[in-house]
């Protein structure tokens, strides 16, 4: 079964995230929340993960910064990584996936917009 | 209509309908404004590139029926701090959307939303706000700010 990490500090962000992978095939996964970078770190350290979807605009661990410690880290750095945000811009974009994002997709989140950047990891 | 005005209004239809199916109009003429109790308002400062901050204001009436449609359930079963959250994401979607809009090509940088109670309108010279309807329900949204304003005056 597959593992996923939501990080994002609204509570409602995290639900709809949810809802949208649900709907494009990966409701058998099981999720896992957390409310900002650091707390998602340390979800991902517990148990192997297959995905990370993460917001940028979060209190105590941004989502850049997580990107980066997730990346830097030999045990966590093949976990894709999808950003999720309500700011972006194609520079913005292009350093993220420079970064090793997978992608970015902007705030509000829809199924389609999730399922072109997920899709790989469907069953 | 000038480019702030059109971004604004686009912005906040558009995030509306998005995430809540829900059919956002500019109010026209006078709004009549529910009392400062009944109402929720979240704050987002923009920090980069350059300084402002935006206010959604919205009657909680309106708020708890964008609350059921967007988690699919009845007001009563949801968390207090539910609407709260929702309307902290609003904004934070509009901002997003809003700054897309007026400066596509460069970076910004957003702080986090707040909420308070009340309507937290302010007799302030470097303010505008913008009325809408929802559900026959008005809210708006306020720019502050003298360096936001004049960017896109």
């Amino acid at each position: 079964m597959k593992r996923i990490v939501i990080a994002d500090d609204s509570g409602t962000a995290r639900m709809v995230i949810r809802r949208c992978l649900e709907i494009v095939g990966l409701g058998e996964a099981t999720f896992v929340e957390a409310p900002n970078g650091r707390e998602a770190l340390a979800e991902l350290k517990k148990e192997p993960t297959d995905l990370l979807v993460t917001d940028l605009n979060m209190p105590v661990m941004d989502g850049e910064t997580l990107l980066k410690w997730v990346k830097a880290n030999p045990k966590l750095n093949e976990i894709p990584v999808l950003v999720i945000t309500s700011a972006g811009n194609p520079a913005k974009e292009e350093e993220l996936i420079g970064l090793g994002a997978i992608g970015v997709v902007k705030k509000p989140v829809s199924p389609p917009a999730l399922l072109e950047k997920v899709e790989p990891l469907l069953p | 209509m000038e480019k702030f005005s059109a971004s604004m209004i686009k912005a906040t239809t558009e995030t509306l309908e998005y995430m809540a199916f829900l059919e956002v109009l500019p109010a026209s003429g006078n709004v009549c404004l529910p009392p400062e109790e009944e109402a929720l308002s979240s704050a987002l400062l923009i920090h980069d590139p350059i300084q402002g901050e935006l206010r959604l204001l919205m009657p909680k009436t309106l708020l708890g029926e964008i609350c059921e449609t967007v988690y699919a359930m009845p007001q009563e079963e949801l968390a207090d701090s539910v609407p709260a959250d929702l309307l902290a994401e609003i904004l934070n979607t509009i901002a997003g959307r809003l700054l897309d809009e007026l400066i596509p090509d460069e970076t910004f940088r957003l702080g986090l939303p707040d909420v308070k109670e009340g309507w937290q309108i302010f007799d302030d010279s470097a303010s505008r706000i913008w009325y809408f309807t929802a559900e026959a329900r008005p809210f708006a949204i306020i720019a502050e700010g003298e360096t936001l304003l004049k960017a896109f005056a």
